[in-house]
């Protein structure tokens, strides 16, 4: 697959010029009457995923409004007149849900306005293919809802310190991983064991979150996620700073759920501002009860060191104010070595079990280009005895599964170079015998399987080199060498989630599956789901280590790991049924 | 197929027809296909040569023939090729397995077959391990006398040097190739001083390159001042840095004890004294009005500019006297280079008035070459390199005025040791390269041909990257 020509992002094959697209979002009576022609906007120009002038060939403009003092204070006063409006508990739910089924409606319709404006400005903005956009906009129903009520009434206990606790209503479990090694006391005593975990919170009045990246739809999380605690509690004033490196996509699916419901979303804010700004972050953190940061590790701990000062400075109210961080991670697959045989995993496709793995798997790698947090860099392969093929095969079905998926969701603006950088680095391993390459200089991938023990900087390094469709498999004798040999060696702050494809026809969550994923965890592992879904998590699991409990209590500082599933090879086979392509 | 026997012809006649200071009298649009032929040349005796070289072509489906349009295909990344000793010995400290070291040495080079022992044949002589980097490379050198290899380093600020290798046939090259230079956008002649803050005795590469080459322009040594008083080996800087050390006790020790010790040293000691010895033969040369050329980096030259100011001295130096740097920045410096040219200026004047030159030296361990920066301020490519920026698809781009990655072929200057074939690390503004010549957009210095705009230079690797993924 010689690249013949650079993806060049116009949207159906015809060059055009847009206009600049609205990268915030504001409720419409908001809008109205906050923007006046004397606003002043900022713009960003992108083209191919890369800042661009406006006469770039594909060039997409995005603008801001640049709000003054007086303007901040009567929109959040605006916001906050607007808190009696959303409804509450079941009305709320229902509601809510039927609001964004209709955005993903809008968004998933080819023939919709909506879903046009989003397939001719994201991917020249992001740099993503089309086909990658078209993917997350028919994927928002993947996105499930219907789990969160239940997450917001899970209380879990100390006991989930010891083992594995289950989620009433939700499939899988949880587990809590504290960071006061004396709470380990809450271990020993039963009844200190049943207590719960965390203790009643005032209702947040003020939420300000913080998206980041290019992977659309970090903004949109933080707003769903704390809209959604309108079950439980008031709806609080929602106010994101809106990622300038991908403003639009959270704007439009907010603009499509006011059109169903304008009360659901009247009290949420979705801007763009400066982090220098100092008196405005000192304005906003100072009265925030619960900030939600997703953003990179330099700008978390600036956003934290302004967050505890601002908290310092205000009047002692005692309320407690919290901060989620969401920084830099790191994603990996792995493979058990049930999976690794060519008996027949689907009678409905006839596919190996093997084949439907390396297909998932692959997919959790590609999805935004490997860009995401989410995206599965390193596939560990079990070479046990139940395995009738080793990892050398596994590396080769992955190659296949790649160029098939390749050709549906092509690679974005990424940069080939870095690739072949890549390629080349590797084939040098191989000359040596130390490594060998799969895949071809012109493909849009890497596959690489390396055996060589690595010490953790070398390791570390490895999985640095995993971004932009670099995939290395590495084959371990049993499932236990990953958290033991590997995940030890990344900074535990760095580890997010786990894509398994572990398991048998019919098997539940056994023992040996719960002691794996409990060491997983220990190791900073937050989430644990079956391989293709590594892109889709689930609203109603750890984000992060944070749970939507989290949206409305406190607890002890900590992280949670969450399974999430029972029977993970009916999972597995469903998701790959949902995938099928031919 | 060209067999090694073509191979080897063409590379000879090739050598014995050009030399590098007539390209200049080549009009630019006739320079490219010259070039393009001595690359093929070059292409095709590496090819058949080179190991190393053969497979990572061979990988990218490049045979020893090529046409234009494989050029970009022959390019290996600086940053990587001859810092892969590391993955393949899994240590960035070759002393620890020399002869596998040397192995991947020899694995690189275009070496022909000798009556002699040959060279992976002798690799059993090194000893099994070395106290330092240094004494590894002192007895390879020792060992491979006959074919004069000497190993050069990059900076290695970043603790994971590159090293390489080049031959006499190549340092010749090298030498004729920065005086050229020198000579011709930095004006240096015999009757200059040469002044260089640094240390005499260094393996890198570009400051051992700079001093040759004034050697070669005839400067006697008498004229020829190293201001810092120590050697400079490879442990030694990596140590200084702060960014790679060893395991263990040796490790705890360059931590706790010698990377504090090297930096207090460097800062209290031994800066303070070379850039005072360096005003020294400054305040000589001025009282003696001999033309100077003082090399440093840019710390250093502002070292100087602050301790002229701080007595109160303007020096009154001879016109066609020159401040010149490879740059050498320290992470935490708090001045840039606009403020350091303008204290310089302040203090480093002509006696006709004008401010002395202050003239940037771009250039890296693997290139043969370097490109001087012109009184316009732009850095001049020499003309029997053939230079182009790749896109974001590693594709040449073809206008005379473009952005992209700097790749260059140095198919002449390169020596026959090593294919002098790179795409660097460095995004900048190419004019004139490649294929592509407006010469409405010839630097307004006067001279025709490829050049680097004024300020357009920049590490790709402090771009913004996408996405929410880490780097650990």
């Amino acid at each position: 697959m010689r690249r013949d020509a650079p993806h060049k992002f116009e949207p159906d094959g015809c060059a055009m010029s847009i206009p600049p697209i609205e990268g915030f979002w504001l409720p419409q009576q908001v809008h109205s009457n906050l923007l006046t022609p004397e606003t002043e906007f900022e713009e960003r120009t992108f083209a191919n995923g890369q800042p661009a002038s406006a006469q770039a060939p594909g060039a997409v403009t995005a603008r801001w409004p640049r709000l003054n003092g007086a303007q901040w204070a009567t929109l959040l006063e605006a916001l906050e007149r607007n808190r009696s409006r959303p409804p509450q508990g079941g009305d709320f739910w229902r509601r809510f849900q039927a609001a964004l089924h209709h955005a993903g409606r809008r968004l998933a319709n080819p023939s919709d306005a909506l879903h046009q404006k989003a397939i001719q400005t994201l991917p020249g903005y992001t740099g993503y293919s089309p086909a990658m956009i078209r993917l997350a906009l028919r994927a928002l129903d993947l996105f499930s809802l219907e789990q969160l009520p239940a997450a917001l009434s899970f209380v879990p206990t100390w006991q989930a310190m010891e083992r594995w606790q289950p989620m009433p209503g939700i499939p899988g479990r949880a587990r809590f991983y504290p960071q006061q090694p004396w709470r380990e006391i809450y271990g020993w005593s039963p009844i200190l064991a049943r207590q719960p975990i965390y203790k009643r919170s005032a209702p947040s009045q003020l939420v300000i979150g913080y998206g980041a990246g290019n992977v659309p739809g970090a903004a949109l999380l933080i707003a769903l996620l704390t809209q959604a605690v309108s079950l439980a509690i008031a709806t609080p004033v929602i106010v994101v700073r809106n990622s300038r490196h991908e403003p639009i996509f959270s704007s439009l699916v907010l603009q499509a759920m006011e059109e169903a419901d304008p009360d659901l979303v009247c009290t949420t804010a979705l801007l763009v501002w400066d982090f220098e700004d100092q008196a405005l972050q000192k304005d906003l953190l100072s009265r925030a009860d619960l900030v939600i940061a997703a953003a990179s590790d330099e700008t978390i701990a600036d956003l934290r060191g302004q967050f505890d000062a601002a908290r310092r400075s205000r009047p002692a109210t005692g309320q407690a104010s919290r901060f989620h961080a969401h920084g830099h991670k790191v994603s990996f697959s792995a493979i058990g070595a049930e999976m690794l045989t060519r008996t027949e995993g689907d009678p409905d496709s006839g596919k190996s079990k093997m084949e439907i793995a390396a297909r998932l798997a692959a997919l959790d790698s590609i999805l935004w280009d490997q860009n995401g947090c989410l995206s599965a860099r390193v596939h560990f392969v079990e070479e046990g005895a139940e395995g009738d093929v080793d990892a050398e095969a596994y590396a080769d079905c992955l190659l296949d599964q790649l160029r098939l998926l390749s050709t549906w969701l092509p690679l974005g603006g990424w940069q080939p170079r870095r690739l072949h950088e890549r390629f080349d680095r590797y084939k040098n391993l191989e000359r040596a015998g130390l490594a060998k390459v799969f895949s071809d200089y012109d493909d849009e991938f890497l596959v690489i399987l390396d055996r060589r023990p690595l010490e953790a900087d070398a390791f570390r390094q490895q999985v640095n080199d995993c971004q932009g469709r670099v995939i290395v498999v590495r084959p371990v004798a049993h499932r236990m060498d990953i958290p033991r040999r590997y995940l030890r060696m990344i900074p535990k702050e760095n580890l997010q989630s786990l894509s398994v494809a572990i398991g048998e026809p019919g098997q539940a969550l056994e023992d040996g599956f719960l002691q794996f994923a409990a060491e997983c965890g220990a190791c900073g592992v937050t989430a644990i789901r079956t391989v293709g879904r590594g892109a889709f998590p689930q609203l109603a699991y750890s984000w992060d280590g944070w749970i939507p409990r989290d949206l409305i209590g406190e607890r002890p500082p900590g992280y949670f790991c969450t399974i999430e599933f029972d029977q993970p090879y009916e999972q597995i086979l469903s998701t790959y049924r949902l995938m099928a392509i031919n | 197929m060209i067999g090694k026997e073509v191979a080897e012809r063409q590379m000879v006649g090739l050598s014995a027809q050009m030399r590098l200071a007539d390209f200049w009298q080549i009009p630019p649009p006739s320079r490219p296909e010259i070039l393009f032929q001595a690359i093929q040349a070059s292409h095709a005796w590496h090819f058949t040569h080179n190991p190393a070289y053969h497979d990572a072509l061979s990988a990218r489906r490049v045979g020893a023939e090529i046409s234009p349009q494989d050029l970009p295909r022959l390019l290996r990344p600086t940053s990587q090729t001859f810092k892969s000793y590391i993955d393949i010995l899994g240590t960035p400290f070759p002393q620890d397995q020399p002869r596998r070291f040397m192995a991947w040495l020899i694995d690189h080079l275009s070496l022909q077959t000798t009556g002699d022992l040959a060279p992976g044949e002798r690799i059993g002589q090194l000893k099994e391990r070395y106290p330092s980097l240094e004494a590894l490379l002192r007895d390879i050198e020792c060992l491979y006398t006959d074919l004069g290899i000497e190993i050069i380093t990059s900076s290695g600020t970043s603790g994971r040097s590159t090293i390489l290798a080049r031959d006499q046939q190549a340092i010749e090259r090298t030498v004729e190739s920065f005086y050229l230079s020198f000579q011709r956008y930095f004006g240096m002649q015999l009757d200059h001083r040469a002044i260089f803050i640094m240390p005499r005795q260094t393996r890198i590469a570009m400051a051992r390159m700079v001093g040759f080459s004034l050697r070669q322009v005839g400067i006697p040594p008498e004229n020829t001042f190293f201001t810092i008083p120590f050697p400079a080996y490879p442990d030694q800087v990596r140590v200084r840095s702060g960014r790679a050390y060893r395991s263990g006790w040796q490790g705890w020790i360059e931590r706790r004890a010698l990377n504090p010790f090297m930096n207090w040293m460097n800062e209290h000691i031994v800066s303070p004294q070379a850039v005072r010895r360096a005003v020294n033969l400054l305040l000589q040369a001025e009282a003696d009005g001999v033309k100077i050329l003082l090399f440093a980096s840019w710390v250093h030259l502002h070292g100087v500019a602050l301790a002229l100011r701080s007595q109160k001295k303007v020096l009154q130096l001879p016109p066609g006297s020159l401040l010149g740097t490879g740059g050498g920045f320290k992470e935490f410096y708090p001045y840039a280079p606009d403020q350091i040219r303008h204290d310089l200026a302040q203090s480093v004047r002509t006696t006709d008035g004008q401010p002395v030159p202050v003239r940037d030296v771009y250039g890296m361990a693997e290139a043969n070459w370097a490109a001087m920066q012109c009184r316009a301020g732009n850095y001049h490519i020499p003309p029997w390199v053939y230079v182009a920026v790749l896109d974001a698809d590693d594709r040449f781009q073809t206008t005379p005025d473009a952005t992209g990655i700097l790749a260059f072929f140095d198919p002449l200057g390169g020596g026959d040791l090593i294919p002098a074939f790179y795409k660097t690390a460095d995004q900048a503004r190419l004019i004139n390269g490649s294929t592509a010549y407006d010469p409405a957009l010839d630097c307004p210095c006067g001279e025709s041909g490829a050049y680097l705009a004024q300020a357009s230079i920049q590490r790709v690797d402090l771009l913004d990257e996408a996405g929410c993924a880490a780097q650990i």
